[in-house]
């Protein structure tokens, strides 16, 4: 994995389940391609795409729609598309929504139309998703708090 | 391919916050595209948008927006509206028209409509933006209010309602300040655990609608500065009843004392409040206390509350208004605005009767049938200045305003020709409350709290992500506690009934342990679920009170 290659990462301290990060993919891209997701109602997890180093969504697209890129991101040439839906069976970590938009699987491409970066990290409204490389998010303290944060969470 | 882009920037208009919101506008071929930017340099969000702010383009975009003016909902011409309008309107005096505004207009069309109601001489101008949020434009005179640093630099936060779900924003200095110092204090008072309890460090489970009696129980043990503020004999009678308020809200006399002490030691603090849509069964009380508690709070407090729109509070209550309709004396009304009467179901029903002229920016449902309807910009579309936590801004037009639609200056100018635009006076923004009123209504409400009755309460819970319907699928979600669902032999995703006085709806079971027993809490954005709860009129002040409903449960098969 490349050193410089940055990620979007997510703070549980923070995020808090507005859906922010949703909304702002939704707005751009007419769907939203970070998934939320809920453990009982105190924690939540936005998914967005990892851009896997073997990427198993471009192993199993049969029209090579899906390709890594040597900067390590895993990007989609949409017109391709055919909308099998094999990428969406694939994807290890159900980043993929199963309904397709314009017959065309919809796929997190790190807002490549932005130089600025994710557009759900810079709307995130409590700061809890982070587009940093993997030697940066050491520095930063991650989660730590999480499991203590709250007597509920462990009463549950 | 031609591609020329522009950004604009605003500042967003959908709730207290205030902040940045840019966007920009690129041609590509014949077609507009519009997307959210987000700006790291601006000083109050930092780029940050909540659900609201980042759907800003889908809300001018929106496919429902009005284009034409509608008589009995049939399209026809602007000009020929106009002036039948201005033809039916002269069929009234004064007396028999309403004036009601919302949450769509500026400060400056607020004025302009109060100079529309002086020309016409209409009397009775209401706001009919009736979230319970609005009783915070009751006021004492001293209430110091929060800065964004107050809350950066808290060390002790005492939030009441969820306060997250109202003003997202809020949560990146909350955590900030929680997080800052192992000492800091988040406390939270709820009748559902939502997510701030997630956060908190102490949460206080109330039972539903009794948040008013913790707040009062708090004001009756912080001691000295509160017998000083409040008066000696005041002070002895919270005193007097604070064991019955610990038996009523359902916490502990202890934990109420923890939390007051943490108030009285911890030197810097801000008090939040916020209030949901069928939540708090007295919000007036709710908001009078939570403003109380910071005023009798020693050392440097802060008052905060997170709603979404301030707006003045009218020369009339709505409570008013309806009982007018009722006897017969007003026969039209005036709406400039967005959400009412759509969002009011059953405030629209009372209504129904009346000759109706309305401003709206998307298509109403056809609950009210009104006569007129005019197309107007959306606040996205004007400039003016508006309210926010931190005192007033400018709002600048993100886009032209939609075609079809005229502004509010433009209609009235049509109206009424020549009229004169500033008027003499302007609407009251704050209500002042006296403490002995609002301590004798909390020992009343007390005392009706003490009857406990066997029907389950329905709750209303509101999320900054549900505006406008968008990302809304929870709305045909009910959270239920195991206990019950157990005792109607309930599964995850059964069907469930509720049946209120005023409505009924049929919901997809949620079993969690975050709503307490003999409770029931469903989503308050979408329209359909906010007819369940009862609109009452109170009888002191003729606000329309929303409170947590009563009602059946039933299993559907």
């Amino acid at each position: 994995m490349e050193e410089n290659k940055k990620r979007i990462y997510l703070d549980l301290d923070y995020c808090i389940g507005c859906r922010s990060c949703e909304a702002a993919c939704k707005s751009a891209f007419s769907e939203s391609r970070i998934r939320y997701g809920e453990i009982s109602n105190t924690a939540y997890f936005p998914i967005a795409c990892r851009h896997c180093d073997e990427p198993l969504c471009a192993a199993a697209c049969p029209f090579e729609v899906l390709r890594a890129t040597e900067h390590g991101f895993v990007l989609q040439a949409s017109f391709h598309c055919v909308g099998c839906k094999s990428c969406i069976l694939a994807c290890p970590f159900g980043v993929l929504d199963k309904s397709l938009l314009h017959h065309v699987s919809q796929k997190c491409s790190e807002c490549k139309d932005r130089e600025a970066g994710p557009r759900c990290v810079a709307s995130c409204a409590s700061g809890a998703l982070k587009y940093v490389t993997e030697k940066e998010v050491k520095k930063i303290i991650i989660g730590k708090r999480f499991i203590s944060r709250s007597p509920f969470w462990r009463r549950q | 391919m031609n591609e020329i882009s522009k950004t604009t920037n605003t500042v967003c208009p959908f709730c207290l916050y205030g902040c940045d919101l840019s966007l920009n506008t690129s041609n590509r071929g014949d077609f507009l595209i519009r997307k959210v930017e987000y700006d790291s340099q601006s000083s109050i969000n930092q780029g940050r948008l909540c659900a609201r702010g980042n759907l800003a383009n889908s809300i001018i975009d929106d496919k429902k927006r009005l284009t034409s003016p509608l008589f009995n909902n049939k399209k026809i011409d602007w000009v020929i509206a106009l002036s039948q309008i201005s033809h039916q309107l002269k069929e009234y005096s004064g007396k028999e028209i309403a004036i009601t505004f919302d949450s769509n207009n500026t400060l400056e069309e607020l004025d302009t409509i109060l100079s529309f109601a002086n020309a016409l001489k209409v009397e009775t101008i209401v706001r009919s933006y009736l979230e319970p949020e609005t009783f915070f434009s009751y006021s004492f005179p001293d209430v110091k209010y929060a800065e964004l640093k107050d809350i950066e630099q808290a060390k002790v936060i005492l939030a009441i309602g969820d306060v997250f779900s109202k003003i997202p924003l809020l949560a990146k200095p909350i955590l900030d300040a929680k997080y800052r110092d192992r000492n800091n204090r988040l406390f939270y008072v709820d009748s559902v655990k939502s997510r701030v309890a997630g956060f908190a460090n102490r949460f206080l489970s109330v039972r539903p609608g009794t948040e008013p009696l913790l707040l009062l129980g708090l004001i009756g043990m912080i001691g000295k500065t509160a017998k000083s503020i409040i008066g000696d004999k005041n002070y002895n009678t919270v005193r007097k009843v604070l064991p019955s308020i610990a038996v009523c809200c359902g916490v502990s006399e202890n934990e109420i004392a923890d939390i007051a002490k943490s108030l009285t030691t911890l030197t810097n603090g801000v008090i939040l409040a916020a209030i949901d849509f069928g939540k708090t069964d007295d919000p007036l009380l709710f908001s009078a206390l939570s403003q109380l508690l910071q005023i009798v709070s020693p050392d440097n407090k802060r008052f905060c509350a997170p709603a979404l729109v301030s707006l003045p509070i009218g020369k009339n209550k709505f409570g008013e208004l309806i009982n007018s309709v009722n006897q017969g004396k007003v026969k039209a009304i005036i709406n400039f605005g967005d959400i009412f009467p759509d969002y009011y179901p059953i405030i629209s029903s009372k209504l129904q009767d009346l000759k109706f002229f309305t401003s709206t920016t998307t298509r109403l449902h056809n609950l009210t049938r009104p006569n007129w309807v005019l197309p107007v910009p959306s606040l996205l579309e004007k400039a003016g200045t508006i309210k926010t936590l931190w005192g007033k801004a400018n709002i600048k037009p993100l886009a032209k305003p939609v075609d079809g639609s005229k502004s509010i200056s433009e209609i009235i100018e049509k109206i009424v020709p020549d009229i004169e635009l500033t008027p003499k006076s302007r609407i009251n923004d704050k209500i002042m409350l006296n403490i002995d009123e609002v301590i004798e209504r909390a020992v009343n409400f007390l005392e009706s709290k003490k009857e406990s009755t066997n029907e389950i309460t329905i709750l209303g819970e509101e999320s900054a992500f549900g505006y406008r319907g968008m990302l809304l699928e929870q709305a045909n979600h009910i959270k239920i506690n195991p206990i019950n669902a157990e005792q109607l032999g309930l599964n995850q995703t059964d069907s469930l009934k509720v049946i209120t006085n005023t409505a009924e709806k049929v919901f997809i079971t949620n079993i969690t342990n975050f709503v307490p027993i003999n409770t029931v809490s469903v989503n308050a954005d979408s329209k359909e679920n906010r007819s369940l709860f009862p609109m009452l009129i109170d009888s002191i002040t003729n606000d329309i009170i929303i409170s947590p409903a009563k009602g059946k449960i039933v299993k559907i098969i």
